[in-house]
């Protein structure tokens, strides 16, 4: 492009009545052939130790004259203001979708303000400023933290921790393996990253297949090819969350199972095959040793799930309406301070006028230190 | 006193009518149980709930224990491999790891603590006033413990606090150190070269267009949310990273987080690291390394038929 340029300047029936740029930029057009600046690439490459910067031929740099060409106005505008604005942005910053902070811009002094604007009065405080944080909080900031810097690992996002859905997830995973098994695909698929299966229709495929299990061997009734085929489809990843089931439908769902399929044997590899579908539907990882001591899919749900998290005594001794009955006996939701005792028997607003009317700080210090004293019992000093 | 007596006869001979009318089905020797004494309640294996606890106390491995290797930073599953159980089931023994912590504390300790004695303070010796007549006490040189600026009695000199440990009691210690954590879930092995995969866009400015802290912010922001997702963070208890050398990004984004977690290479990892944070996460080879410097009390040196009696394989592969 440049060289173009160079070219049609080099043109002497063209600067007749134009303004002529001066003789060392008209004389843009280098003398060394570009044939040749290949040749001479290799001595660039050795002297600057790899890539070497800058341009090939250091003439053609010198000073871009005003384009001067024949093309329509319109034209040479878009082209020129294009090229002034891609030149500004380097490409890794035009490609990222991060969003960086802009380039520093400088308002005119206040000195140049005043002359060519006669009107201008200076700014007494800063009321009105737009606030700007520091750049450390540049990504906590709304807007700039987007979709292409989320974290996404292989495990649901969202943790199941209902038993009931979790024995839904457990048995479609169930399914799945069985049916890869029945496809005599098992061994090759075992550790490989089975399809998500976001979609509604797949679950509900799978979970339609009936099992039964014979002292632990287990058989599927159903289009088990058609589950296989879904789960190892190289079709293109959609980007979606596994269904959300709540937990009616999942209660639902295990009642009209027959409860035997829980009894279905495991050995390694469908041991290893169900945990990582589960982690991967659920976002529930269990730990190897735990794993390991499970024997049917009843045991892996019993390791999966966790058990609610128990009351505090607090809670244990309201929800049992411990004290109700007692006369003597009074609840407070927090610890009960001087304050609270002042407020019981009404004296805390006279005392907060005084205190006021005094100019002293109602809770705390105020700008006087604690009391050494108290940090020479405690040994801190 | 007699009625008890008769009463505590009653009570033992309607036991014996229960444990007579009790069906066939029970083995021989519970029809003998001696119903005189207090009974115990009987195991009913059958129809208690079985619950996690009693799982995992059923479960006694002989020779192996299942590991799974995990892809990073995603957390794959991607292959199985089984580990003897002299190296990752280990009872938990504290008095092991006691001993190996307290030696490592010993060893770490710089010891570089000096004082000066009353020869060592610079100044003249010259008797600071006379013995008699002053009617103020005797004094003799201005280096005196006594006086202000004088020499330190007994005071700390640069010194070795470094104790001994038996090599076998020390590598014990370290893999019941692993097997704790993997009895209870908190080890995860990953791959070899684990190294935190950025979004593309950061790689593409992240060398040159991110300045002023940009980058910084955005690693710490970045590495929250991974440690987060994967339930690795603070609230998990914080996370060691252990790589066999030093993965610059993850090295850097886990230095902006350090109430996360931290990240250490092979050389840097001792006892006490392994049992700080609530996860390990450490590279496949680094666990084989690990353990080959750590089964002192399983290989002998004493070669026997042209071969010395090596340790139990490390970590074969299942799947």
């Amino acid at each position: 492009m440049r060289r173009l340029q160079s070219l049609q300047l080099a043109v002497p029936s063209q600067c007749a009545a134009a303004p002529r740029p001066s003789f060392a930029a008209a004389r843009a057009i280098s003398t060394t052939s570009p044939a040749r600046s290949k040749n001479t690439d290799w001595i660039r490459g050795k002297l600057w130790k790899g890539e070497a910067p800058g341009p090939a031929d250091p003439y053609t740099q010198r000073m871009e004259p005003e384009a001067q060409t024949n093309l329509p106005e319109e034209a040479l505008e878009s082209s020129s203001s294009s090229r002034s604005r891609r030149d500004k942005t380097p490409a890794a910053v035009r490609e990222s979708r991060l969003a960086l902070p802009g380039r520093r811009t400088e308002v005119a002094a206040e000195k140049e303000l005043q002359a060519s604007d006669p009107t201008y009065v200076p700014a007494a405080d800063a009321e009105g400023l737009e606030e700007i944080g520091p750049l450390s909080t540049w990504w906590e900031q709304p807007g700039h933290w987007g979709e292409e810097s989320e974290f996404k690992g292989f495990g649901s996002a969202v943790k199941v921790v209902e038993k009931e859905v979790l024995e839904v997830y457990l048995r479609r995973a169930v399914v799945e393996a069985l049916a890869l098994q029945q496809k005599g695909v098992f061994a090759e698929w075992a550790t490989k990253k089975w399809s998500e299966g976001g979609a509604r229709g797949e679950m509900d495929q799978a979970l339609a297949a009936q099992v039964e299990v014979q002292d632990g061997k287990a058989t599927l009734k159903g289009d088990a090819s058609a589950i296989a085929e879904a789960l190892t489809s190289e079709a293109e990843e959609v980007e979606s969350t596994p269904p959300v089931i709540t937990v009616e439908e999942a209660r639902e769902m295990t009642k009209s199972w027959d409860s035997s399929w829980k009894n279905v044997a495991l050995d390694n590899p469908l041991r290893f095959a169900l945990r990582k579908r589960l982690y991967q539907l659920t976002g529930v990882l269990i730990p190897d040793a735990k794993l390991a001591a499970a024997n049917t899919a009843k045991h892996i749900l019993t390791l999966a799930a966790r058990d609610p998290k128990p009351l505090k005594l607090a809670q244990v001794l309201e929800k049992r309406n411990a004290f109700g009955d007692l006369a003597n006996v009074k609840v407070h939701e927090r610890r009960v301070g001087p304050i609270d005792k002042e407020v019981a028997v009404g004296r805390w607003k006279v005392i907060e006028e005084e205190l006021k009317k005094r100019d002293l700080p109602v809770t705390g210090y105020g700008d006087a230190p604690r009391n050494k004293e108290r940090d020479w019992l405690t040994g801190k000093i | 006193m007699a009625s008890k007596g008769i009463g505590c006869l009653g009570e033992a001979m309607a036991a014996l009518r229960i444990s007579a009318a009790k069906p066939a089905t029970t083995s021989f020797s519970r029809q003998f149980t001696r119903s005189m004494a207090t009974e115990a309640p009987l195991k009913q294996a059958a129809n208690s709930p079985v619950t996690a606890q009693s799982l995992m106390q059923s479960w006694n491995p002989i020779s192996t224990v299942p590991v799974t290797i995990h892809s990073f930073p995603s957390l794959e599953p991607q292959s199985l491999e089984q580990w003897s159980v002299q190296h990752l089931y280990l009872p938990l023994r504290r008095d092991l790891l006691h001993l190996a912590v307290v030696y490592e504390g010993d060893n770490t300790r710089q010891g570089t603590a000096s004082s000066k004695t009353r020869y060592d303070v610079h100044g003249s010796h010259r008797k600071m006033r006379p013995q008699k007549g002053t009617g103020r006490a005797r004094l003799g040189s201005r280096q005196s413990p006594l006086l202000r600026g004088g020499g330190k009695t007994f005071g700390p000199h640069p010194r070795d606090f470094g104790t001994r440990l038996n090599r076998k009691v020390y590598d014990k210690a370290w893999r019941t150190a692993l097997s704790y954590r993997y009895r209870r879930g908190e080890l995860i092995i990953c791959e070899d070269g684990m190294e935190l995969a950025m979004p593309q866009d950061f790689d593409l400015v992240a060398d040159k267009f991110l300045k002023d802290g940009l980058r910084e912010a955005y690693l710490k922001k970045y590495m929250s949310g991974v440690l987060s997702t994967l339930g690795l963070g603070k609230e998990y208890g914080r996370t060691l990273f252990v790589t066999g050398d030093r993965r610059d990004r993850l090295y850097e984004a886990m230095e902006q987080v350090p109430w996360e977690g931290r990240a250490l290479d092979l050389e840097d990892v001792d006892v006490k690291d392994l049992l700080e944070t609530g996860k390990v996460v450490m590279e496949r080879s680094v666990l084989r390394e690990m353990i080959e410097q750590h089964q002192s009390d399983l290989v002998s040196r004493i070669v026997v038929n042209g071969l010395p009696k090596g340790g139990p394989p490390l970590g074969e592969k299942e799947l």
